[in-house]
């Protein structure tokens, strides 16, 4: 179901885990559904684990994880992804892991994370 | 007192999009999202804003359904990291006002005590929000509404001053969004959980038969909760053409005996206004009707095709319209009814307009007594002159 729906009543934060760790509603469930149906291009959606428990929470039977997808994959088309995003994919293409080129017994310089 | 340099803040442009919203559907315009750790800094933040007299909108789950957490260029006070709980005694708790009321509630049922205030926003209300809504839940009959759960209050006023408050100077800061004072701590009464309850559901071809049911039902002290939905509701959710009275019992009484399945229709009936919403019933009105006018209102709502379910025990009617549906005329019916505009979801500026003069000259009375310069939630409820 789309976003249009989404009447930012705010029961999809209850069990984010970004937004209870945070306690900043802007990244949190509810915050990233009214940046979307905004239509901002933020990282701020590179902040969110998918793990989709902001779907099972709303009422208006929404999936938020999808749509948060989307939007990455927008940011991807525009160019506009995140630095360590562009570095993970390059890594993944080269070396077949996100984390770039590993030596035997030696831990990768940066542990990427979107 | 704190600088406001070292308060946490965010000019963001992401965060005063996201912080300009509420659950009403309304949206306003955020200068700065700050979040306070402490009452000082709650008492720092409203000091400084009383010099460039900005308004502070304080703002806990961000559930008003009435555009009460709405900003106005203003300062949003999200107090939800003022969330810890202080102390639990043998029958009441102190606890900082952002903490979500599921969470409280976890904590206090190690000690076999609970918060019985319940509104369906439960999993991300504050108890800050739950105090200055003055909100109630389906179980109302038995509990009433939050101001009869609270004890004792730490204000910080729109002078700046940080006080102590109980007794009847209680009702200033309950149920009046914000307008009068930021709650910082509060002492709350609490309850045992029920031991054991049951539940019946009743099938009811009018409203008259469905009002004259929940009479019945008031009259049993056993009952602890009488909730009904109209038939386009029931037909919207996909269920029969009938109105349904849903009964709880503090008692053997009702036909459902299972905990679990009572939770589960609970739950249901939780989420009806969120599936009235998605199907564009977007307008959310929650007047309450004095008990013999129900059946004359249920007529008049089904007659202009709105769904509507609710709190029937106490009159609580939570009525969902369409935008084009007309508004005007259903709140002069209210009128006309002898009922209230809103019963539960506050004022607001969604229902500014239709606010009783009792209820204007309160909030102008307190704003002269704890917010001279109009710094506190300004435009809720009334338009407050300074000068
Ligand atoms: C899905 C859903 C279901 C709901 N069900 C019910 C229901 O069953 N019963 C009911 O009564 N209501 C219900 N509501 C309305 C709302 O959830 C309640 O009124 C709730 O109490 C608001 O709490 P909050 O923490 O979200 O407050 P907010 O929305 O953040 O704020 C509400 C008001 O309180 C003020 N405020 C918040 N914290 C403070 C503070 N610390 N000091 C001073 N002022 C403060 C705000 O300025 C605003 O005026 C529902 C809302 C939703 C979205
Ligand atoms: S729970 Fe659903 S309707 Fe409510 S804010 Fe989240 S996405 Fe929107
Ligand atoms: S999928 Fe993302 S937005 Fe949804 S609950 Fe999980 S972390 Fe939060």
């Amino acid at each position: 179901m789309k976003l249009d729906k989404c009447r930012s009543c705010g029961l999809c934060k209850a069990n984010c885990p970004i937004y209870n760790a945070t306690l900043r509603e802007t990244i949190g469930a509810r915050g990233r559904a009214i940046l979307i149906k905004k239509e901002v291009l933020t990282d701020i959606y590179y902040t969110c684990s998918l793990c989709k428990s902001c779907d099972t929470e709303c009422p208006a039977g929404i999936e938020l994880s999808k749509e948060i997808r989307k939007m990455r994959e927008r940011m991807v088309e525009e160019g506009k992804e995140t630095e360590a995003n562009k570095a993970m994919i390059d890594n993944i293409r080269k070396y077949g892991n996100p984390f770039g080129k590993i030596e035997k017994g030696k831990f990768p310089d940066k542990l990427y994370c979107c | 007192m704190p600088s406001i340099a070292d308060i946490a803040a965010s000019k963001d442009e992401e965060d005063r999009l996201v912080y300009a919203q509420d659950a009403s559907g309304l949206e306003g315009k955020t200068l700065t999202v700050v979040w306070p750790a402490n009452a000082a800094e709650v008492q720092s933040i409203v000091k400084n804003a009383l010099e460039s007299r900005t308004d502070i909108v304080p703002r806990g789950g961000g559930t008003d359904l009435a555009g009460a957490a709405v900003p106005d260029n203003s300062i949003v006070l999200d107090l939800t990291r003022m969330n810890k709980i202080i102390e639990i005694g043998s029958d009441y708790a102190i606890v900082e006002p952002g903490i979500v009321l599921d969470d409280l509630n976890r904590e206090l049922a190690k000690k076999d005590l609970f918060l019985p205030v319940i509104p369906s926003s439960h999993s991300v209300c504050t108890i800050g929000g739950m105090i200055s809504c003055n909100a109630a839940g389906v179980r109302a009959i038995k509990y009433g509404k939050m101001r009869e759960w609270v004890s004792e209050l730490t204000v910080v006023t729109g002078n700046g001053d940080i006080i102590s408050v109980s007794g009847k100077q209680l009702d200033d800061f309950c149920g009046t969004e914000g307008t009068a004072g930021i709650i910082t701590r509060a002492r709350l009464r609490l309850a045992k959980p029920l031991k054991r309850y049951t539940a019946s559901v009743y099938k009811l071809g009018t409203a008259q038969e469905l009002a004259e049911r929940t009479r019945e039902a008031v009259k049993n002290d056993n009952v602890i909760a009488v909730e009904y939905m109209d038939k386009l509701t029931c037909k919207l959710s996909g269920d029969e053409d009938a109105y349904k009275l849903f009964i709880e019992y503090e008692s053997d009484e009702g036909d459902i005996k299972d905990p679990a399945e009572i939770e589960k229709r609970m739950h249901n009936r939780n989420i009806i206004g969120q599936t009235l919403s998605s199907k564009g019933y977007i307008v959310i009105e929650d007047p309450r009707i004095p008990h013999e006018k129900i059946p004359e209102f249920l007529e008049y709502l089904s007659g202009k095709q709105i769904p509507s379910f609710g709190h029937i025990g106490i009159g609580v009617i939570h009525a969902r319209l369409k935008t084009d549906q007309d508004l005007e005329g259903f709140h002069e019916m209210v009128q006309s009814l002898g009922g209230d505009v809103s019963g539960e979801h506050g004022i607001g500026l969604t229902k500014r307009k239709y606010a009783s003069s009792d209820m204007k000259n309160k909030i102008a009375g307190l704003k002269k007594k704890y917010d001279p310069e109009n710094i506190l939630n300004r435009g809720k409820i009334i338009d407050y002159e300074t000068r």
